[in-house]
């Protein structure tokens, strides 16, 4: 019989969660970046596109919550870690993958579900989104693995 | 519907947050400790509640817009 008991300790169960928050929320935001990169190749899936879109939208949230409880909890078991500089380097990245969050949400999907009829034509508009919509694809997937490799590092040094 | 979802939320948050907060001195979670430490800390709190917050919204928010669009369009 398998020895289950470590679980019962909050460290381990909560590193356990934090990690879950991150599969679902890098999950997501790969799966995003794939998908609009195959809208590159192949624009008439952009109707489609913009309405799965907010599905993965919901996971990347749904990891961010989880993500943000069991890391609060995760720095009241160790408070020391506000002295850490790499602990320091980690929340940067959070905030700049945080707002960025918030930018795709409030700006970048609502105008692609306004373009998406439109992307056929590869208009100005069309263009000019997708370098601003790139340019967030690429913060975002740089901004989670720094964290990944930071968090990493922080557990694990 | 979109109510249920932010109550339940809220509940979860605050359920949490008082389990954090009313935490005694042999608890493992050290609120004291971690405010004590560096002022940097209630910064890094606060900021942590801003995105529990945010993200409840946006959870809600999206639930809400692809539940109305499922009835709409089934």
């Amino acid at each position: 019989m398998a020895d289950l008991t470590p679980l019962l300790d909050p460290h381990v169960s909560l590193h356990i969660i934090h990690i879950i928050g991150v599969v679902i929320a890098v999950g997501a935001v790969i799966i995003t970046d794939v998908v609009n990169g195959f809208l590159h190749l192949r624009p008439g899936f952009a109707e489609w596109d913009a309405k799965i879109a907010p599905l993965f939208s919901l996971m990347v949230w749904t990891g961010f919550l989880i993500l943000a409880v069991s890391g609060t909890l995760l720095f009241l078991m160790h408070p020391y870690l506000i002295h850490d500089t790499l602990f320091h380097a980690k929340m940067l990245f959070v905030a700049a993958v945080f707002f960025n969050g918030v930018l795709l949400n409030t700006w970048v999907t609502p105008k692609f579900e306004e373009l998406s009829e439109e992307w056929d034509e590869r208009t100005e508009r069309v263009k000019a989104f997708e370098v601003v919509a790139g340019v967030a694809a690429v913060v975002s997937v740089i901004g989670w693995m720094s964290i990944i490799v930071l968090g990493y590092l922080i557990a694990n040094t | 519907m979109k109510y249920k979802i932010a109550l339940i939320s809220l509940l979860i948050i605050t359920g949490l947050s008082f389990g954090a907060t009313h935490s005694s001195g042999d608890s493992i979670f050290q609120l004291s400790e971690a405010l004590d430490a560096s002022p940097l800390s209630a910064f890094v709190l606060a900021f942590n509640g801003l995105i529990i917050i945010t993200s409840i919204y946006f959870i809600v928010k999206i639930t809400v817009e692809v539940w109305r669009q499922h009835i709409i369009h089934g």
